[in-house]
């Protein structure tokens, strides 16, 4: 079995002003995905303008110099194609899928709102309307919707990563014209942005173009950083929190090192084994054979400088939150304790392989992957070899990693329980 | 892999940014072309080949699903998905463990599914996996043990699961929607089942189930990726042999009672800091010939982003994130409804405002460039759509489903391109009803239901 599921080739090159670009040539369909990515998340924002990062990807919507509020939506909409954009901790990246023969458009439509854009109080305050009622819609409206809030809040105490990309109220109310312009002044400049063109291109053609495009955009003023200071939880901690909900969900909490790093790819043979599929462990326990759970996952947030690893499980009713959280911490104790056997072992590594080969079916996956590649670890060809590491990970290497992050760290646990009793 | 440099890089200082670019000659867009061929034994089977990634999808589709429960009555609403559910559960010679470990050890999927027109079961993996997927997969639809235990397991999950579900507002209304707009017809029941239902589906049933549908003229299958049309036929010829191969019989479908006047629901969703809307009527079947005029009718109403919906509720007032309207096809009848999350104070000014949109669209003709704009977009988007493999099996098969034409995909982008602002119009005033709604708002109910009385008869539903 060969290591090496990937091989796509990436050409890239930089501008004078610093541009990044990275192009990914794949002729097989008539589509074309422009992605300029900019090096600035919520872990940037001030005390006080928590929640600027996201609502000012709104703002990049709103117009620029010559283009109409919503004129870039209606552009790239009535050229047959998508976009959209997301806000992260570590960075925010735009796309547009078209036609491949509407490549220029998006290139003029990426190259105006980096150089100028037109902001006015009307459009800020109806994105403020806005950005409000996306919070209550994927936070503050929905059951469980503030458990990742307060997962940062706990176990990122303190660093840039406390406090969710969504923001807070009233930091979101009180964003200014002014601050929306420093923005972009201060973080979207070419020499913060990594450009990625895939799909159906000609290498030397989009050369040309973006040179044509960004080639005259200058830089502008990078200011300095906030500093990211993650430390360890200082002793086991736990939160519940009392929610319109019908079933508990009791869930055990870790502070691990960041993406791609060593101790990550170890990790996600740990998750796969313990949960997620019904062969997993605490599945086939709690889930089918004790009937406790009514189901149970383990995953990470992955963020570049540090990582949460969550253990939950949803109870079924009767099921008591203490006695899960002990089953939970149990498990990972046993992990460290017992064999790993070779079948679940070679299982996580088929599973893997699996999701390896599939990351190549879809353009916008592989720029959303490669542009943070580069940005976070400047290694644009990680994809290709992401599942070697993988593949080299060892027994040994998993429980390690286990004893020194799970086992001799500190926890959070943190309980979600039904506001009104289930008669 | 190739880092390099532009070595000359020419001065771009002349490029006048006020100009949008033209655009490039647009490459011709075909659908990918597909095998189709019917086994002895009455399956209708559907290849695609792409041999760009070792990678093997097998869809089988049943011609059944939530919409059949109606023979057994309310009473047992969610026995097709039970019964799909329950077929992965164990067979004659694998126990559940079995089936799970062996598939998850492969890094592939056996999963299973159902909806109100269908029942869906699908294996994904590896090329050198698929052997044995497939033979996992061949054995669950053929040799199902029904086992009690088994049975009792998923319905106590199935129940937990519906508790967990009524704490999501848009779950709730879109069911007190359904069960509206539907009254009357198989459609209004609950595919997924109730609390007071599934405690009375036993095995017996679900064997009863089985042995009606699960027949092959009532199956589909598609084969997708890594495999030849060869390689499919002889893969379902030896290993999906049926026992039983009588002609499937399908049930008269009645139609869903007629709206007349709009009737407001309100479902009072404890601690709501917005109100969930679903509001709507009957629509149309999927192989009706309007379709597609109605696809660029509701594209141009509230079908994108762009549209005037979500325009005037986002861009314009900023009630919400956002909003969407569609028209749900199913096999036997349909439904359009726009829905949309706001703010508890402006509930009844939303539904006022997509009232006013759906009859302005009915009054006055949609402009000619509001038109042209709209089409673009979707014949654009249509090979964007067809990305991978599976999305393309997965347009196949709602032909299939639907009983419409293998050339359909090939005609398309003309048939867009030729709708008129006339038949747009008459569409319009055909099939939008504006004072025939069901309204449907999972809110806060205090807050709400005075200014929601002004649109027609209001009841305040308790129990979902």
């Amino acid at each position: 079995m060969s290591d090496q599921t990937l091989n796509l080739e990436f050409t890239e090159f930089d501008l004078p002003n610093g541009l990044h670009c990275i192009l990914y040539q794949d002729n097989t369909k008539p589509n074309v995905c422009v992605m300029p990515a900019y090096q600035v998340g919520s872990k940037d924002e001030v005390k006080g303008q928590k929640g600027i990062a996201h609502l000012f990807e709104h703002m990049m919507f709103q117009g620029s110099e010559n283009v109409s509020k919503t004129g870039h939506f209606d552009s790239v909409m009535k050229a047959g194609g998508t976009c959209n954009a997301f806000t992260g901790f570590d960075s925010t990246v735009y796309f547009d899928l078209l036609p491949s023969n509407k490549l220029e458009l998006a290139l003029w439509l990426e190259s105006d709102r980096m150089n100028s854009l037109n902001i006015t109080q009307t459009n800020l305050d109806n994105q403020i309307s806005v950005v409000l009622e996306e919070k209550k819609q994927v936070m503050d409206n929905i059951p469980y919707g503030t458990m990742t809030s307060n997962y940062l809040m706990n176990v990122f105490k303190g660093s840039q990563y406390e406090i969710s990309v969504i923001g807070l109220e009233e930091d979101i109310k009180s964003f200014t014209v002014k601050e929306a312009l420093n923005f972009h002044n201060n973080y979207y400049s070419p020499e913060n942005c990594v450009l990625m063109i895939s799909g159906d291109i000609n290498i030397e053609k989009t050369k040309d173009l973006i040179n044509k495009y960004f080639g005259s955009i200058n830089k502008k003023n990078l200011i300095q950083r906030e500093e990211n200071i993650i430390t360890e939880l200082k002793k086991n901690d736990s939160m519940t929190v009392e929610d319109n909900v019908q079933l508990s969900i009791v869930s055990v909490c870790f502070q691990i090192p960041g993406e791609e790093s060593r101790e990550d790819f170890d990790l996600e043979y740990f998750t796969e084994i313990i949960a997620n599929r019904e062969s997993s462990r605490l599945h086939k326990k709690y889930v089918y054979e004790k009937n406790l759970f009514k189901s149970v996952h383990a995953n990470k947030i992955c963020l570049k400088e540090a990582g949460i690893l969550i253990i939950f499980a949803m109870l079924n009713p009767g099921t008591d939150t203490e006695q899960a959280a002990k089953i939970l911490n149990d498990e990972v104790k046993l992990f460290y304790e017992s064999e790993i056997n070779d079948r679940e072992f070679e299982r996580i590594r088929n599973q893997l392989e699996f999701r390896d080969v599939t990351k190549n079916l879809i353009m916008n996956n592989i720029s959303i992957e490669t542009v943070k590649n580069y940005m976070n670890f400047k290694d644009t060809s990680l994809i290709n070899s992401s599942f070697k590491k993988f593949s080299k990970v060892t027994k040994a290497d998993v429980k390690e990693t286990v004893k020194r992050y799970l086992i001799d760290r500190n926890n959070f646990t943190l309980n979600y329980i039904p506001k009104i009793k289930i008669q | 892999m190739g880092k390099s440099k532009i070595e000359k890089i020419t001065s771009a200082v002349t490029l006048d940014r006020s100009r949008q670019p033209k655009s490039g000659k647009p490459k011709d867009v075909s659908f990918p072309e597909f095998f189709e061929t019917k086994t002895d034994s009455g399956i209708s089977v559907v290849v695609i080949e792409d041999r760009k990634l070792p990678l093997v999808t097998s869809r089988f589709i049943f011609k059944t699903g939530g919409y059949a429960d109606d023979q057994w009555g309310k009473k047992y609403e969610g026995l097709a998905s039970l019964t799909t559910e329950l077929l992965t559960k164990g067979t004659e010679s694998r126990s559940a463990s079995v089936i799970a470990d062996e598939v998850d050890y492969l890094g592939a999927s056996l999963s299973s599914g159902s909806d109100y027109d269908a029942i869906y079961i699908s294996t994904y993996s590896l090329k050198k996996y698929f052997d044995s997927v497939f033979a996992i997969a061949a054995d669950v639809i053929l040799n199902p043990a029904f086992q009690e235990a088994e049975m009792n397991r998923i319905k106590e999950q199935r129940i937990n699961s519906l508790l967990s579900m009524s704490d999501d507002g848009d779950y709730i209304s879109d069911n007190i929607f359904r069960s509206e707009v539907y009254k009357g017809s198989p459609y209004s029941l609950q595919s997924e089942g109730s609390k007071t239902s599934v405690p009375n589906i036993t095995t017996d049933l679900a064997r009863e189930f089985y042995t009606r549908y699960f027949r092959p003229d009532n199956l589909i299958i598609a084969m997708v990726g890594d495999i030849s049309p060869e390689e499919a036929i002889l893969k379902i010829n030896t290993e999906l042999n049926f026992k039983n191969t009588e002609k499937t019989l399908y049930p008269e479908i009645i139609s869903p009672e007629k709206i007349s006047g709009s009737r407001v629901y309100l479902y009072d969703k404890k601690g709501a800091v917005q109100s969930s809307i679903k509001v709507g009527h009957q629509g149309i079947k999927r192989n009706n010939p309007d379709f597609i005029t109605l696809n660029v009718m509701n594209t141009l109403l509230g079908g994108n982003f762009s549209s005037r919906i979500n325009k005037n509720l986002r861009e314009d007032k900023g009630y919400t994130y956002g909003s969407k309207s569609s028209f749900n096809c199913q096999r036997f009848c349909g439904d359009f409804s726009v829905s949309t999350e706001v703010k508890n104070e402006v509930t009844a000014d939303t539904i006022n405002e997509i009232i006013k949109e759906i009859k302005l669209l009915r009054k006055v003709e949609a402009g000619k460039n509001e038109l042209k704009n709209v089409k673009n977009y979707l014949t654009g988007i249509f090979p964007l759509q067809l990305e991978t493999p599976n999305a393309v099996a997965q347009k196949v098969l709602s032909l299939k489903l639907n009983d419409l034409p293998s050339d359909y995909f090939n005609k398309f982008i003309k048939e867009i391109n030729d709708v008129t602002p006339d038949q747009i119009h008459e569409a319009a005033d055909k099939y939008l009803h504006p004072d025939d709604m069901i309204i449907s708002v999972a809110g806060n109910v205090n807050e709400i239901k005075d200014m929601m009385k002004q649109f027609g008869e209001l009841s305040v539903v308790e129990e979902q």
